[in-house]
């Protein structure tokens, strides 16, 4: 092969693999869809069940090929999600948002909600050596004049700034600072506080590094995960949609029937690394003292659009357009396709929200 | 004796040969067919005297065939007065020198001789007319004297076309000098067509063509809409004052890690190539820390550092200090050991040759180092600054990508740039000024 | 003046004694007066550089003895001298420091031996510039002027020191032919202005000639005395030497003892090669 050969070879593959990219098949026949998703935050929990236990396989046409690749955070998925290399992606509220606002390069919606929830983002620790505080409605205002830090434009800095309006407080600093940055610094003793996700969260309380003092139901704001998907694969592909859901269903079901949660946790154990299944496990299925914001209730699964579902969405939505991270207001109405999820409801003679998650017995805890 | 000076015939013949001139060598071909219309072409036979002292000096002499011999006036001071002249020698061009109407030499023809005859006022005409080439044919007639005529003393005398005669000027006259020169020069223009081509690309590849990779990425009408707007919607433009404070946070540090990695690494490069004791036992150890990313550095920076931005700094620092200590240790080790062993002749001991030898001598090295150094330092920034958490241009670039704003990203990153670029043209400049020595002398070889 | 006699006896040089066990120099003997021009040539790669650094300090020598007025310089018990201003080198290819102007390299010595303040040495420096012919030069860099004029402002900043003796190592190899000569002019009359002794190494045997008391025509490596030709024309001499009679002679005397020498480098060369 002399040189022009091989530059029309390279050329052909260059905008073949480009147009090739989002080919998604024949309806009715196999497909390869990559999906991405979050296992260090629990409300993308759902894609860690469809992952170990594969709920998929019952409703996807034969042939086809699921491949699960891990974001460490919802920006990552995001990104991924624009630029075609993931089709289906399990995030926060904040960035399944931001991933439909970005029209310009792709179009992304969603189509299912994963799980709403008080204190699986919204949670507030402080640093092991503040004072005990009585309840959780001191502990806040305690933050006041206080350094605080959080990975800026997620759920919780959407939390903490709504608190601090609530409470009419201001931190002396409010830092933005990633997880790993935050740990260190809550190590070397040089944050007040931060408000990080689970299963951060129960990390960090595990190694005695914090205390939690208050969660969103401290100050009645819930946060959520979102499904969402490609509008290229919705179009192309209507019946891989429904397939999915249908197996989204089967697998938020599984999470919140507390006789699965030993196998829940062995899956998540088996899909991240540094989190002990007794910090995994108090994750989603621990009780925190009341009097640091914690409650019965650890996770609701919404599934499809019900109005307060809705209602996150638009309040989220608000908050980032007022940050800057997004250039609209409100979202496009066409960016929630609720019509798949409401089907599926029928069909299998269910109402939403679907499930629950409770918080379970200490004494069912992995040592 | 003298032949009639004849009108010139063959202006090939005539280029040809001021091509092997010193003075007219690099001048482009048009000027050269230019000089060459102007030459006349003389004869001289053996033995012919061609000129005396105080004869009129009104032609350059070049030589096209033959060979003359040129005795300059023991007043003029210069002690190799005896030069023999040959094919492609120039001479006469005293008539060049401020003031001087008069020969100074005596110039006779060893054999039968054939000359070019160029008229010095019309010479002058005619390279004032091309003034930067005409500057740069003035220069190398300078040089010519300089070396070939060894006097010096007339140096200052020789007419210019316009400004200062380089050899006089101060170290700081020196560099408003050569930037004139080179904000003269078609050099700042390339550049700016250079960006113009890269951006050009950029918004065919994105927004015309929209190719296969490119499409997603944001163009420079998106780009340059975010920055250039008033309320801009992803907050930072031109216009807000977050935009400045972020530049001035990040200048800042950069200045102080390139600083403290400049004292640092100079003296522990110096330490590496002067003594090979600390060498053994020390560079092992730096190769070893070296290849280590800022990233892996972070978490441990900030548990060692109890100020976050020390922390920061730090981090700038790390890869600068390396790559200014390794130069700087090369620098020592290309030191050429004759100059040494001529410190020791002459009688210097060890600290005097490290002051008056080593360190001088490592400086074109260290000074390498340092514009590599800085640019390091800029690039560490995006790293280091995730530590921050409020300020900097790494940390726009980082929380840009956290919160998908893709047209900040690029703001953000094409500011980080423009500073990095003119932080490292100040610290070349400022080689430049310390180094003159070097300047000059590749002044002189026309780099 | 009895001032700068070197005593060179039965030196021997032997690179890497335990390995390649390379000699450069076999018992080489030469005595040279005090205040004389003592040429050495040879071929290149001939050892005689060895010798030199030998004198200078550079090196050690394997066995033997090197004297200058009767003080050991290396010898069996201390085959190393120190470097020092009593017998200064000018290198082949030019040590000036670039980094200083030429004055400030004239000066040099002095300074950094605290034998005269600045001002003293500033003074005398551009005195002796003047003396070699090398004024207006004072305040450029090495850099910037010609190749003949570096090296002579470096045998000035040798001078300043008062040495003994000069070593000058091939210093004219790299110039052009037309420059040499007025060196070699150049040279003669600083010689004449200060009776050092010059010990200078080359492989031009002209030049040899025309610069020198004796020529002393070494072999190739490992390197000794082959022939030691007085040249018994009078000083001073200037360029019209070249042409005469006597200056023919004697090259005709010694050109077939060179070319001898130079054959066999050649092809000690190409076996190695």
């Amino acid at each position: 092969m002399n040189m022009r050969h091989f530059i029309a070879a390279a050329i052909a593959a260059s905008l073949s693999s480009a147009a090739l990219a989002q080919d998604y098949g024949k309806p009715g026949g196999p497909v390869t869809v990559v999906v991405g998703y979050q296992p260090y935050y629990t409300q993308s929990w759902s894609g860690v069940v469809m992952r170990g236990k594969k709920f998929y396989e019952k409703y996807l046409p034969k042939g086809s090929n699921v491949e699960f690749q891990i974001g460490l955070q919802g920006a990552i998925i995001v990104n991924n999600m624009l630029a075609g290399k993931q089709h289906i992606g399990y995030m926060g509220d904040m960035p399944s948002i931001v991933a439909t606002t970005k029209t310009e390069v792709a179009d992304v919606r969603l189509v299912a909600n994963l799980g709403l929830a008080y204190d699986q983002c919204n949670a507030f620790l402080v640093r092991n050596d503040a004072p005990q505080f009585k309840n959780d409605q001191e502990a806040i205002r305690w933050l006041a004049g206080k350094t605080v830090a959080v990975p800026k434009g997620s759920c919780t800095d959407r939390f903490a700034q709504a608190t601090f309006k609530r409470f009419n407080i201001q931190p002396k600093e409010y830092l933005n600072q990633n997880i790993e940055v935050i740990t260190s610094n809550f190590r070397a003793g040089k944050l007040d506080a931060a408000v990080m996700w689970q299963p951060t969260t129960s990390r960090l309380v595990d190694e005695g590094l914090a205390r939690l003092i208050a969660t969103g139901k401290s100050v009645q704001e819930n946060d959520g995960g979102f499904l969402a998907m490609r509008a290229d694969l919705i179009k192309a592909r209507p019946d891989i949609v429904k397939a999915w859901l249908q197996a989204e269903l089967d697998a938020q079901l599984f999470i919140a029937d507390p006789k699965n949660a030993t196998e829940v946790i062995k899956m998540a154990k088996e899909q991240t690394t540094g989190f002990s299944e007794k910090v995994l496990w108090n994750s989603l299925y621990g009780r925190y003292p009341d009097s640091a914001g914690g409650g019965e209730m650890r996770n609701t699964m919404h599934y499809t659009f019900t109005p307060e579902t809705r209602e996150l969405i638009n309040r989220a939505a608000t908050f980032l357009h007022s940050i800057k991270s997004i250039n609209t207001e409100k979202i496009r109405p066409e960016a929630i396709e609720a019509k798949w999820t409401e089907e599926i409801l029928k069909e299998r003679n269910l109402k939403a929200p679907i499930a629950e998650v409770k918080a379970l017995p200490a004494s069912q805890a992995p040592k | 004796m003298e032949a009639a000076a004849t009108a010139n015939g063959g202006d090939h013949a005539a280029v040809a040969v001021l091509r092997e001139t010193t003075p007219f060598g690099e001048a482009s071909g048009a000027l050269l067919a230019r000089i060459a219309a102007l030459a006349r072409l003389a004869r001289y036979g053996a033995g012919a005297r061609i000129y005396a002292p105080d004869d009129p000096a009104d032609d350059i002499f070049v030589v096209v065939s033959g060979r003359v011999e040129h005795v300059l006036d023991p007043e003029v001071g210069a002690r190799e007065g005896v030069k023999r002249v040959a094919r492609g020698g120039v001479f006469g061009w005293t008539g060049l020198l401020l003031g001087q109407t008069r020969r100074m030499a005596t110039v006779t023809a060893l054999e039968p001789t054939e000359v070019l005859r160029l008229n010095t006022d019309d010479l002058i005409k005619l390279l004032s007319a091309e003034p930067l080439e005409g500057e740069h044919v003035l220069e190398r007639f300078v040089s010519m004297i300089q070396r070939e005529f060894t006097v010096p003393a007339l140096l200052a005398r020789v007419r210019r076309l316009s400004g200062p005669l380089t050899e006089e000027m101060s170290k700081l006259g020196l560099t408003m000098y050569r930037m004139s020169l080179w904000l003269k020069s078609p050099r700042p223009y390339l550049m700016l067509i250079g960006f113009a081509l890269f951006l050009g690309f950029w918004y065919l590849a994105v927004e015309v063509w929209k190719l296969p990779r490119f499409r997603e990425m944001p163009g420079p009408t998106s780009v340059v809409k975010e920055w250039l707007s008033p309320n801009p919607t992803y907050g930072l433009s031109l216009y807000t004052e977050e935009y400045y404070q972020h530049i001035i946070v990040s200048v800042w540090r950069v200045t102080k890690a390139f600083l403290l990695a400049t004292v640092l690494g100079v003296a522990f490069g110096l330490l590496l190539g002067w003594s090979r004791a600390f060498k053994e036992y020390v560079f092992p150890v730096f190769e070893m820390l070296r290849p280590i990313p800022i990233l892996a550095w972070v978490p441990l920076a900030i548990v060692m550092f109890i100020a976050t931005e020390s922390a920061v700094v730090y981090l700038a620092f790390l890869a600068s200090f390396f790559a200014t200590a390794l130069n700087t240790m090369l620098g020592v080790e290309s030191i050429d050991e004759s100059y040494v062993r001529a410190a020791h002749c002459l009688g210097a001991d060890r600290w005097q040759v490290f002051r008056h030898v080593i360190i001088p001598g490592s400086l074109p090295f260290i000074f390498t180092g340092l514009q590599i150094s800085i640019g390091v330092s800029w690039f560490s920034l995006v790293a280091a600054e995730m530590v921050s958490g409020q300020y900097g241009l790494g940390y726009v670039i980082n929380t840009s990508y956290m919160m998908v704003r893709y047209p900040t990203i690029v703001i953000g990153m094409v500011t980080l740039g423009l500073v990095g670029y003119i932080t490292s043209a100040m610290v070349r400049i400022a080689g430049d000024y310390l180094m003159e020595w070097r300047v000059r002398e590749l002044a002189l070889s026309e780099r | 003046m009895s001032v700068g006699q070197i005593s060179i006896q039965d030196v021997v040089k032997v690179y890497d004694p335990e390995g390649a066990a390379v000699m450069a120099v076999d018992h080489c003997s030469l005595e040279i007066e005090a205040g004389e021009i003592c040429m050495i040539v040879g071929p290149s790669g001939c050892g005689k550089t060895t010798l030199l650094n030998a004198i200078a300090g550079f090196h050690d020598i394997t066995s033997g003895r090197i004297t200058m007025d009767g003080e050991v310089l290396c010898s069996n018990d201390k085959p190393k001298s120190e470097p020092g201003p009593d017998r200064i080198v000018v290198f082949q290819n030019g040590a000036l420091f670039p980094w200083k102007s030429n004055l400030e390299n004239v000066i040099f010595g002095p300074v950094m031996q605290g034998k005269l303040a600045r001002k003293q040495a500033l003074e005398k420096g551009r005195a002796m510039m003047a003396d070699a012919g090398l004024s207006g030069v004072e305040h450029n860099y090495p850099g910037e002027v010609s190749s003949g004029m570096r090296r002579r402002v470096e045998i000035v900043r040798a001078l300043m020191n008062d040495p003994k003796a000069l070593l000058l190592d091939e210093p004219y190899r790299a110039l052009d032919s037309l420059t040499k000569s007025v060196m070699h002019e150049a040279l003669l009359e600083i010689y004449y202005k200060n009776k050092v002794t010059i010990f200078f190494i080359t492989h031009d045997l002209e030049e040899a000639i025309f610069l020198g008391h004796r020529v002393a025509i070494m072999t190739t490596r490992p390197c000794k005395p082959k022939k030691v030709l007085t040249v018994d024309i009078p000083h001073p001499r200037d360029y019209s030497v070249l042409t005469s009679k006597r200056f023919r002679e004697l090259i005709e005397e010694t050109n077939d003892a060179v070319h001898e020498e130079a054959l066999k480098a050649f092809q000690a060369g190409e076996k190695e090669g």
